[in-house]
Order: structure tokens, then C-alpha cells, then sequence
């Protein structure tokens, strides 16, 4: 484990103890107990953060992560939730169509239960800044039923564009609806209706929202955690932030066509105690390749500085002596 | 001096922790991608590459490349220029060796320098402590000596030639006979000679005198065996080896109470006659007549002669 003081300040800002850390959480559904190792490690490099923003599952995440006094007590939150949704989705990992239909964990009743019960309004009002990325959903024309996501996509405004919600400032009762439209996966959650506005799962537009960051919590660094591996996200487009990826060493997806979509929705617990672990490590080597490459830079002009107050003591001394007779 | 060195590690320009952040992140990005392209399978592969997804993939990899080429290319410039440095303070470090040798090899002649004007005092100081101290036992040695003598304890019941012999054989063998060995200096001789001289001038007298007759009428004063205890204390019938150096006329005067001690059938009629005439067979030449000073002198010089060839000797033996 690295030296808090190096971890927190960034590694990156490295002689910045106070700096300002950002977190990140993208989205992925069931992938999303990944972030649960991730903030363990960060929980234990001494990582303080400022801001966080997430979509999807990465918004619940960040919730209870905002809500906590700490990143010690967020994991440890984080790790309930986890257990609670693993004990619910059952031990053996459903089938495709099973997954939309019989696990109880894809119900909006559990995710909405859920929250009411690990994620204290109050506490979040008051913890750390938290935007949701959210994707406005069009009301039905009058008279048509409720048409769901595939509908919004065509009948959304072609200039309506991703949103961010600052969860903290909403009325109370927002608070919680902006946290399940973020969290509202396509084909299985409802819409949600905040400030009169229908929004469903800001995944859909923006999976890693760290523009919100950006405009509102300026940080001087940004954790960036993925749940896909080969996500085609450019670092470069969010200039000037100074930004660290955390990808997952190995696919989060499970092999086949619809790998991907089954590992969005294999919320059993032994898939999830194994992504904790995989985020653990995964953030581990990231965090530690930075510590080290910036540290070893550090240490070699440290020491050049020293070198040179020696050579200097050297050259006075040399020249109180003056040259032999 | 420090400061032209210092100056130049202050113009390297230190690569910022972003950029070193970048370097590493950029690496995770192209594995990353890398690794996802590689699992792809058949139908992914293509349906990728409709969508263009495969080409962005490709070209965000590149990009994270080559930016981590020039992250890294900054870096290595920064640890070359660092290099540098070092390589330079190393070159100063060695001046201040090369100096520091070059003061201590000259503290290093310097104390030779010391070393052998010390010693050489030393060598002084020594040799003249010894000097100071071998005049001084002789000194000593030669008053006791003269001191016993005045007070008739040694040589007293003998004929004066006899005694001249035997006091400067005497002081030739202790201390006064070192003496000139150790110093090089042969005045103590005279000191010798002027202290027998004046004790027994009164007595002898200033004449002139054959030395053959002065023994002859010396060694009736003597009886047999008194005789042959002078003629063995002056080393009569000792084996060659341990016979002193030639002393002429110790050992003239030592045949002379040889043959007096022989019975007087077998008596020459004048053996310091005989005796003088033996010596100039053994010896060569050995002067027949003195004065009382001159006899005194040719006395302590042959002994002390012989005590400085015994002395050199020794000094040959020793290691």
C-alpha cells in the first residue's frame, strides 16, 4: 500500500496534500460492484474526495459514496448493498430471459427499496457534491400508452442532449427520483419525473459524466472508473482535467454475443464479490504504476537538489583551503 | 563554482506529474483497447468494423502511443539532461580529489622532509648523549682508578714501570678505552698520560733512561712468583687467540718477569736486556730509550690502541 499523502494528493499533484479529487463512476449495470473494490483501494490509499458524478449504477454507487461520512464508511455501505442485491438475485446466474423476468433485482420496486433504505436524503443533502447523468424521455402523446425507452429515442427532441442533475440542491423527494431515473435501465426501469421533466437512465447518452465535474467541481484530478474495458472514451476530449483511468485488466463481460448484456444483469453474489476484487487490483496497479513512475521522478531530482548543497558545501570548503603550496 | 552547475540544473526543464500521469494512463488505455480488439470474435469483429467502432479503437490506441511516446521522450530528455548534471558534479568532485591528493602528497614530502631533519637530529642528539656518556664513565672510571692508585690499594709493591703498564692497561680496558672508539677522539689520551705523569714525576724523575736497564732493575724488587703473576697479568703465555693487539712494551716488560721467574741456573743475566732484544725479533723495531713522560706515553698509547682494535672488533661481530 502507498503512502496516503502520495495517494491522495494524487500521486499526481504529488506535493499537493489537499488536492482536490473528482470521482467518476460510468455505468455498466451488474458490472457496477467492480467500483466497490475500486473504492476500497482508494478508501485505503487515504484518497479524500471532493466531487463525485455516476450514470446508471455508477449514479447509485456515488450516491451512497456522497451520502458517507468517508471512502471507508462508503465501502463499507457499498459492501451491503452489494450483499443484499446478491442474496436477492439468488446464487446461480439466470439465463438471458430469465433475467428480465423472474430476477427480483431488475424489479423498480427492489432498486427503489433499496435506496430508501442505504441512502439517507439528509445525509446526501449534506455530504459531497453529486450529479447524475440523466436522458429526458418524452411524455407519450395523449391518448398513446407509455411506449418505454426504444420510443424516447425516436420521439425525443433530436436536440434534447443528456442532462446533469445536482442531486444535493433537489427537494427531497427529487433527490431520490433523479437517483432512480439515473439508474433507470432501458427496457426494465420506468421513467422518473424530476422538476416536471421525465428522465430514464442517463447511460444511454452520457455513461461517464465527467462534464459535470468539469463545469461545476473543478478538481485537480479526475478518477475515471469504467466497467468497459475497450470503451472508446478519450481522456483528451476533457482537457484541461487532469484525468486517471481505471479500466478493468480483464473484460467485465462474460463470453458470447450477448455477453456483454448478460453481465449487465448477473447481480448474484459470488459475480459480485469477484468484480470487487477484480476493481481492488485493477486500481491497485493503476494507482501504484502513477505512485511509483511520479515518485521515482521526485526522488531523482530530491536528489540532485542534495547533491548539489553537498557539492556546494564541498566548492566553500575547498576554497577556505586554496590550492597546496 | 557550484553555481555554473547549478544554474545549468536549473535550466532543465522538470516534466510535469500530468504529463508523467498521462504516460501511464495512455499505457492503460492501448492495453486496454488492445486487449478488447484481440477477444473480439467473428461477428463482433465485423459488426465493428461497419460501425467504424474498430478504426476508433484503432486510432485512440495510436494516439495514446504516441502521446506516451512523448511523454516518455520529455522524461528521458529530463533524465539525460539530470545525467548530465551528475556527470558534471562527478568531474568536480574529482578536481577536489585531484586536489586533495595533490595537498597531501605535499603534507606527505613535507613530513618526510621533517622526518629526515628529525632523525637526523635525533642521530645528533643520540650520538652526542653517548659521547657525553662514555666521557663521562671515562671520566669517572679514570679518577677512581688514579684515585685507588694515589692510595697505594693497587700496584703499590710494584717497580713504577710496571705500575705505568699496568694502570694504563688498566684504564685501557674499562671505560677510557671505549671512550675513544665511541667519539673518534684520541685527547682523552693525554689526559690519561698527564695523570700518571704527574703522580709518579716526583719519584722518576725527568732523566732519560734505556728501558731494558730500567726493567732490569726492576724486577729484583720482586719475588719469584710475584714475577710470574706481572709476567701472566700481562698476558704472558696466553694462547694467540686470546692475546691483546701488539703492545710492544707491555710485552717487553711481561718477557722481562718471564725470565726473571726462571730459576737462576736457567736465568738470563740481564732478561730486560733479553727480553727487549726477543721483542725486536717478534716485533720489528721497539725503541730502547725514553723519558719518564715519553715511557709513560708509548705505555697508554699501545693500550689504548689495542683497546680500540679489540672495540672494532666486537663492533664487526655485532649484528
Amino acid at each position: 500500500m502507498s503512502d496516503p499523502l502520495v495517494a491522495s494528493s494524487l500521486v499526481v499533484a504529488g506535493t499537493a496534500p489537499r488536492a482536490r479529487v473528482g470521482l467518476v463512476l460510468a455505468g455498466g449495470g451488474a458490472k457496477g460492484a467492480y467500483q466497490v473494490g475500486v473504492l476500497e483501494y482508494l478508501a485505503e490509499a487515504g484518497v479524500r474526495l471532493a466531487a463525485v458524478a455516476g450514470a446508471s449504477i455508477g449514479a447509485l454507487n456515488a450516491s451512497v459514496v456522497a451520502a458517507a461520512p468517508d471512502l471507508a464508511a462508503a465501502t463499507a455501505r457499498l459492501a451491503a448493498v452489494w450483499d443484499e442485491t446478491g442474496r436477492a438475485a439468488g446464487a446461480v446466474s439466470p439465463g438471458i430471459g430469465d433475467l428480465l423476468t423472474a430476477n427480483p433485482v431488475t424489479r423498480p420496486e427492489f432498486l427503489e427499496r433499496l435506496l430508501r433504505r442505504h441512502v439517507d436524503l439528509a445525509e446526501l443533502r449534506a455530504g459531497l457534491p453529486l450529479w447524475v447523468s440523466v436522458y429526458p424521455s418524452p411524455r407519450p402523446p395523449a391518448g398513446l400508452p407509455d411506449a418505454g425507452w426504444f420510443v424516447d429515442a425516436v420521439l425525443v427532441d433530436a436536440s434534447a442532449r443528456c442532462q446533469w442533475l445536482h442531486v444535493n440542491s433537489l427537494p427531497q423527494e427529487e433527490m431520490h427520483e433523479a437517483l432512480c431515473a439515473s439508474a433507470a435501465l432501458p427496457f426494465i426501469m420506468p421513467p422518473r419525473t424530476v422538476g416536471g421533466v421525465r428522465y430514464r437512465d442517463g447511460g444511454i447518452a452520457d455513461n461517464t459524466p465527467i462534464r459535470a465535474l468539469l463545469a461545476h467541481a473543478p478538481c485537480d484530478l479526475f478518477i475515471v472508473v469504467h466497467l468497459t474495458r475497450g470503451i472508446l472514451w478519450d481522456a483528451r476530449d476533457y482537457a484541461p482535467g487532469q484525468i486517471l483511468e481505471i479500466r478493468p485488466e480483464k473484460s467485465l463481460s462474460a463470453d458470447g454475443v450477448l455477453g456483454g448484456v448478460g453481465a449487465m444483469l448477473d447481480f448474484t453474489s459470488g459475480r459480485a464479490t469477484a468484480l470487487r476484487r477484480q476493481g481492488y487490483h485493477d486500481t491497485e496497479r493503476a494507482l501504484e504504476t502513477v505512485r511509483e513512475v511520479i515518485a521515482s521522478a521526485s526522488a531523482l531530482r530530491r536528489s540532485q537538489a542534495i547533491m548539489l548543497d553537498s557539492l556546494r558545501l564541498l566548492d566553500e570548503e575547498a576554497t577556505d583551503v586554496g590550492p597546496p603550496a | 563554482m557550484t553555481g555554473d552547475v547549478a544554474a545549468l540544473a536549473r535550466q532543465i526543464p522538470a516534466v510535469e506529474d500530468r504529463t508523467l500521469l498521462e504516460l501511464v494512463n495512455g499505457l492503460t488505455v492501448a492495453q486496454a483497447i488492445t486487449a478488447d480488439r484481440r477477444e473480439l470474435g467473428p461477428v463482433a469483429r465485423i459488426v465493428t468494423q461497419i460501425l467504424g467502432r474498430d478504426r476508433s479503437g484503432e486510432l485512440l490506441t495510436l494516439q495514446a502511443l504516441i502521446d506516451g511516446q512523448r511523454a516518455l521522450m520529455c522524461w528521458v530528455t529530463e533524465i539525460c539532461d539530470r545525467g548530465a548534471i551528475t556527470n558534471l558534479t562527478v568531474a568536480r568532485i574529482a578536481d577536489h580529489l585531484r586536489l586533495s591528493l595533490s595537498m597531501a602528497e605535499s603534507a606527505r614530502d613535507m613530513a618526510t622532509e621533517l622526518g629526515e631533519v628529525l632523525g637526523t637530529r635525533l642521530r645528533i642528539l643520540e650520538e652526542s648523549r653517548a659521547r657525553a656518556d662514555a666521557l663521562s664513565a671515562a671520566e669517572h672510571a679514570l679518577n677512581a682508578s688514579l684515585t685507588a692508585w694515589d692510595a697505594g690499594r693497587t700496584y703499590a709493591a710494584l717497580p713504577w714501570p710496571y705500575q705505568v703498564i699496568l694502570i694504563a692497561r688498566e684504564l685501557a680496558a674499562g671505560a677510557c678505552g671505549r671512550l675513544e672508539p665511541l667519539t673518534g677522539d684520541d685527547r682523552y689520551r693525554l689526559r690519561i698520560t698527564d695523570g700518571i705523569v704527574a703522580r709518579l714525576r716526583a719519584t722518576v724523575g725527568e732523566r732519560g733512561f734505556a728501558v731494558a736497564e730500567v726493567l732490569d732493575e726492576s724486577w729484583p724488587e720482586l719475588r719469584t712468583e710475584q714475577r710470574w703473576l706481572v709476567a701472566e697479568v700481562l698476558g704472558i703465555g696466553l694462547d694467540g687467540s686470546l692475546a691483546l693487539p701488539s703492545c710492544p712494551l707491555a710485552s717487553v716488560a711481561g718477557t722481562t718477569m718471564e725470565l726473571a721467574a726462571l730459576p737462576e741456573d736457567a736465568r738470563p743475566s740481564s732478561p730486560g736486556r733479553s727480553a727487549m732484544s726477543l721483542g725486536r725479533r717478534r716485533q720489528g723495531r721497539i725503541d730502547g730509550s725514553a723519558t719518564f713522560p715519553r715511557f709513560v706515553e708509548r705505555a697508554v698509547n699501545e693500550q689504548l690502541d689495542a683497546a680500540s682494535t679489540v672495540w672494532g672488533q666486537v663492533e664487526r661481530r655485532s649484528p
